[in-house]
């Protein structure tokens, strides 16, 4: 094989990256218009990229929802080029939410039609490469018409699409009874709902006679093996029935159903989610004033106690202490609710006034690595010689899509001459509402 | 007859793929081109009445993007000179011989081959397409020139394709 093709390849991968100075397209074109091997080279590239792309991602995204829609329209995705981005998030959801808007603005029988047992009612539309059904009548893969019957998920992550438009991202192990085209039973573990305008009235139901009817909105479900329910509302509302009394929940309230009754809990005045009391909140609140800490630290990054040296209480995380390698690296897995939203805030110093940024890479991943939920690098290049340093305060947001969630967070500071220091202490992470407005420091509202 | 909203939906989710990639050769920016692939969504749902049947929706889709993702490049005049007519009726034809493949087969295929790369590759795969960074930010964050990073993602992308044309010879055997 040539170096022509690697030339041509690297030219290739830039032209797709849009990293291609305008100047070298036409040339490229030229090259594809004269050599026929060229341009079966091409489009492997082009295929296999888009796979891969679509193969890692897996996005198990809710569809479009308004405020996902708005923010792209107004040109509010601000997030780098280079994260797994809301853009990408969006342009997927919005294949299928449009499909779907369309599939039913332009087929008002889909809601009417009567089913046979073998009529498809629903339909896989995502999954992601390790999950793994049971009891699956036909193919499972992407793109395949899931008749009425039972979907047991054991592990991985997938999304069915009822025939009604609404969506729903299982997280094994969970199993799910698909009843007609706009109606499920939970029977076991989680899901997520979205349910679009024209889905109105889908409804969930549970074990003991407990139903969850959607009134157009996006809610989490979990049914326990002992068969309670647990509700949380992310938008609009849901009524729940079959026990006494029914009720109806709004955004930001939750409820436990078990034996024919439902505790609920509604936001107090300032806060804009209220959740059971054994769901964690915060999700992780670490001041590093006991030791141990959660995370796991490798490389050059410890817990220190130099009083003089925190900015709150005694203790901190100190990455490159004693000026050697920037190798250091904390991390945690937490346990979380797949389909929640989390907001992430933590407060960096740099001590001593070198020359450089100190740079902390974050990095939120589903539980096997494979995916990217939040990649940010938070940096701080005024430095301070006196102590305590003044910190900075970060805060990000990502969507768990598992039950377990891996936060790693990566000294990445361009500190060649060895002569800062990177603190970081008052790492919290809260479950907030995915339309709650983020909050750049200070008091949270949830 | 037109073809059921349903065949389209489904079409869509099982190819979006190898649509994606269709796009993404003529307009050259991923994210414009996921937004094109939006665009030929709406469109083939809004259309479905010109639409006969599967096999006519293939050429239906391709014909769509390619007027979607022209139209697209010719709304930013920022935008370098798009292909001519003469290649992308070329290129046509290259797209026209995988179009027996599925996606979920080259999927697959793709799975084994990632096995074969050295750990070193696949770490780049994953930087370059599960976190989404381009050769220019991989080339800032790993401290690289950028010659060097595309030289190596050209390596992986000639491997790659190596391998699943064995695959895949192996496979039809």
């Amino acid at each position: 094989m040539s170096d022509a093709v690697d030339i041509f390849l690297q030219q290739a991968a830039a032209y797709l990256d849009g990293d291609l100075p305008a100047e070298a397209h036409e040339a490229l074109h030229a090259e594809l218009l004269a050599d026929p091997e060229k341009r079966r080279r091409f489009v492997d590239l082009c295929l296999h990229s888009a796979v891969l792309t679509e193969t890692f991602s897996h996005p198990l995204s809710h569809p479009a929802s308004p405020m996902l829609s708005e923010a792209k329209r107004r040109g509010i995705d601000s997030a780098p080029r280079s994260t797994y981005t809301l853009s990408r998030i969006v342009a997927l959801a919005a294949l299928i939410a449009l499909a779907v808007t369309a599939w039913f603005v332009f087929s008002p029988e889909s809601q009417t039609a009567t089913h046979t047992p073998s009529t498809p009612v629903a339909m896989l539309s995502d999954h992601s490469a390790d999950a793994v059904f049971v009891g699956a009548d036909g193919s499972m893969e992407l793109g395949s018409e899931l008749a009425r019957g039972s979907l047991s998920l054991i592990s991985g992550t997938a999304q069915v699409m009822f025939r009604s438009g609404a969506v729903v991202d299982l997280t094994g192990p969970c199993s799910l009874e698909m009843i007609d085209d706009n109606r499920g039973f939970l029977h076991t573990g989680t899901l997520s709902a979205y349910v679009p305008d024209q889905a109105h009235g889908f409804t969930v139901n549970a074990p003991h006679g407990v139903r969850v009817v959607d009134l157009g909105t996006r809610f989490l479900m979990t049914v326990d093996p002992s068969g309670g329910t647990q509700l949380i509302v992310l938008e609009g509302a849901v009524h729940y029935e079959g026990i006494q009394p029914a009720g109806k929940l709004t955004a930001g309230s939750s409820a436990t159903i078990i034996d024919g009754s439902a505790q609920v809990y509604h936001p107090q005045p300032g806060q804009t989610l209220a959740l059971p009391p054994h769901i964690r909140n915060p999700l992780l609140h670490d001041d590093f004033e006991t030791a141990p800490s959660g995370f796991t630290f490798r490389g050059n990054v410890n817990r220190m106690t130099q009083a003089q040296r925190a900015w709150q209480g005694h203790a901190y995380v100190g990455f490159n202490i004693g000026n050697s390698d920037v190798n250091g690296v904390a991390e945690q897995t937490l346990a979380t609710l797949p389909g929640m939203t989390y907001q992430l805030q933590f407060e960096l110093g740099k001590y001593l006034l070198g020359e450089g940024a100190a740079r902390l890479d974050v990095d939120v991943l589903t539980e096997s690595g494979d995916t990217t939920l939040l990649h940010e690098t938070a940096s701080v290049v005024e430095g301070s010689d006196t102590m305590p340093v003044t910190p900075t305060t970060f805060t990000y947001r990502f969507t768990a899509r598992g039950l377990t969630t891996r936060l790693r967070l990566t000294d990445t500071s361009t500190n060649h001459a060895s002569a800062f220091d990177l603190y970081l202490d008052n790492i919290r992470i809260v479950p907030v509402l995915p339309t709650a407005e983020l909050t750049p420091s200070g008091n949270l509202k949830n | 007859m037109a073809i059921e909203q349903d065949t389209i939906v489904r079409v869509l989710v099982k190819d979006r793929a190898r649509l994606l990639a269709y796009i993404w050769a003529i307009v050259s920016d991923v994210h414009v081109a996921e937004d094109v692939l939006s665009e030929v969504t709406v469109l083939a749902v809004k259309k479905r009445e010109q639409i006969a049947d599967e096999a006519h929706l293939a050429g239906w889709l391709r014909i769509a993007a390619r007027t979607e993702a022209l139209k697209a490049l010719r709304t930013d005049r920022s935008r370098p000179t798009p292909m001519s007519d003469q290649l992308i009726d070329l290129l046509d034809a290259e797209w026209a011989t995988r179009d027996a493949q599925s996606s979920n087969d080259l999927a697959d295929a793709l799975q084994i081959c990632m096995q074969r790369l050295s750990p070193r590759a696949r770490q780049l795969v994953k930087l370059r397409y599960a976190e989404g960074l381009s050769g220019a930010v991989l080339a800032e964050k790993l401290n690289q020139r950028i010659k060097s990073i595309y030289v190596a993602i050209s390596r992986v992308h000639r491997a790659l394709g190596d391998c699943i044309r064995a695959h895949v010879a192996r496979e039809s055997r």
